[in-house]
């Protein structure tokens, strides 16, 4: 089975009229189908260009970008559109339409790839069924709790079906006990529906509790890539300058 | 009513209906050019969807000119052209004409700022999941953005009522003709008394109106 993204050599570069700031410097990274890949660093890492450019809302500066082995550059605007509406996403501030219920969220991305009311309707049913927050269908976003908004946003970025789901600190708006109960759902979501999960955060608790594997991102360049297992802390501790901090801990660093 | 005579009552009903005419097809029309206009500028302009620094600066600059002309010097600069759409340059169908011209450079100020008001989050989710230009600017920008368009609009058509009492010195019929007519050149001060108090009270339920409604449209907390 081939990789579900490859990310090859890519960069990424701003340029404004007074200095050109390099977010990404040459990123190498494969995500096998099926895991849940944790890309974690430091603020201003490069984490969210890195996840932009996997459903080019960042056109890398240079380099290729795989989704299911299709090369993205060379992608027409209308192919672009196709490759988005198979990759969900979802974000820290949830983004949700406002003035939209929950279900006219989830109704939302049926709408625009063409399908008819009723069954999208119907569809997006199923979809908060599924997020668990059925009874929340017709509620404005106003009116649900940040937990219940990334069930919304969750549901909305798996109506079309997508193989993959990128989620962008998408826990680190909310509490710790609801920032668990959302990273189970994505658990049992990616476990149910063969989807592969690419997590950016700045929290190690997030990577340790549900990915396989994970990549350090810092400067721009993958620094560490590996699996999760027990060294896992101590390695991001140690790249992120902060072994000291370790030991202050009493050298386990989870609480 | 002694206070005022029938033929006064009979003027002023005429007035109120020409100044809601005036001001009500001149607001539907402005809207017309305003509207796409204000949305364009909001897509090419600054942390738009569709980026053109050149096409932004095109517009802006139009906008900017009409804006920038006095009301009454438009209206008067504006009377050849007029009299070439209408046939006339005076009564209140004529003044719907200057009326649009400069309401719609405002009317796409409103608009694009309202725009601009969007969440560029949701702009963004709406992105990733493959929306076309055209979907986001349909479904998410505008609809996002109508309480704030709504109170735009009430903003615009008190401004296009207070243009349209401006008209009357031209002979552009309703109360502001009124006003001018028998208040000013007659120093009428019953008449004049009654067509301020008139054009308030218009102005109020408009406002009200408008603040009504688009409290009652917006399902988004009073607090973001």
């Amino acid at each position: 089975m081939k990789p579900a993204i490859i990310l090859s050599g890519v960069t990424k570069s701003f340029r404004s009229k007074k200095a050109t700031v390099e977010a990404l410097r040459g990123i190498d990274l494969t995500v096998e189908s099926g895991q849940i890949f944790g890309v974690i660093g430091l603020s201003g890492a490069g984490k969210s260009t890195l996840v932009r450019c996997i459903n080019q809302l960042e056109k890398p500066t240079s380099g290729e970008v795989y989704v299911n082995g299709q090369a993205l550059s060379g992608l027409k605007r209308s192919q672009l559109l196709k490759l988005r509406r198979s990759i969900g996403m979802i974000f820290q501030h949830f983004n949700l339409l406002n003035q939209r219920t929950a279900l006219g969220n989830v109704r939302y991305p049926l709408e625009i790839s063409g399908w008819d009311k009723d069954k999208a309707t119907k569809k997006a049913l199923e979809l908060l069924d599924r997020v668990g927050i059925a009874d929340k269908a017709n509620a404005y976003p106003a009116e649900l709790s940040g937990g219940q908004k990334q069930r919304v946003a969750i549901a909305r970025a798996l109506a079309n079906d997508p193989s993959i789901l990128l989620c962008d600190e998408a826990t680190s708006a909310l509490d710790p006990a609801t920032t668990f109960q959302i990273l189970k759902l994505i658990k049992d979501l990616s476990t149910q529906l063969g989807l592969t999960v690419v997590i950016i955060t700045h929290e190690m608790l997030v990577v340790k509790a549900i990915c396989s594997h994970f990549a350090l991102v810092e400067d721009g360049v993958v620094k560490y890539n590996g699996v999760v297992d027990d060294d896992f802390e101590k390695i991001v501790f140690n790249a992120i300058g902060g072994s000291e901090i370790l030991e202050l801990l009493g050298t386990k660093g989870d609480s | 009513m002694d206070f005022l005579s029938p033929k006064e009552i009979e003027m002023i009903q005429k007035g109120i209906l020409e100044t809601l005419y005036m001001t009500s097809l001149s607001t539907l029309f402005a809207y017309f050019i305003g509207l796409p206009l204000g949305v364009v500028l909001a897509i090419t302009g600054k942390g738009g969807l569709k980026r053109n620094p050149v096409i932004y600066s095109v517009l802006g600059f139009i906008v900017n000119v009409l804006r920038s002309a006095p009301f009454l010097i438009l209206l008067v600069t504006l009377i050849p052209f007029t009299r070439l759409i209408v046939g006339t340059s005076i009564g209140s169908t004529a003044t719907i004409v200057p009326l649009t011209i400069a309401a719609f450079p405002f009317i796409a100020r409103l608009v694009e700022s309202s725009l601009k008001e969007v969440d560029s989050g949701v702009v963004e989710a709406a992105d990733s999941m493959g929306s076309t230009r055209w979907q986001i600017i349909w479904k998410v920008l505008l609809p996002e953005a109508r309480s704030s368009l709504l109170l735009g609009v009430a903003i615009a058509t008190t401004t296009i009522l207070s243009y349209s009492a401006m008209a009357g010195f031209v002979g552009g019929g309703g109360l502001g003709d009124i006003a001018i007519r028998f208040g000013y050149y007659r120093w009428q001060q019953k008449m004049m008394l009654i067509t301020v108090i008139l054009l308030i009270i218009i102005v109020q339920i408009i406002q009200e109106l408008g603040l009504f409604l688009s409290k009652k449209l917006n399902k988004k907390r009073s607090d973001g």
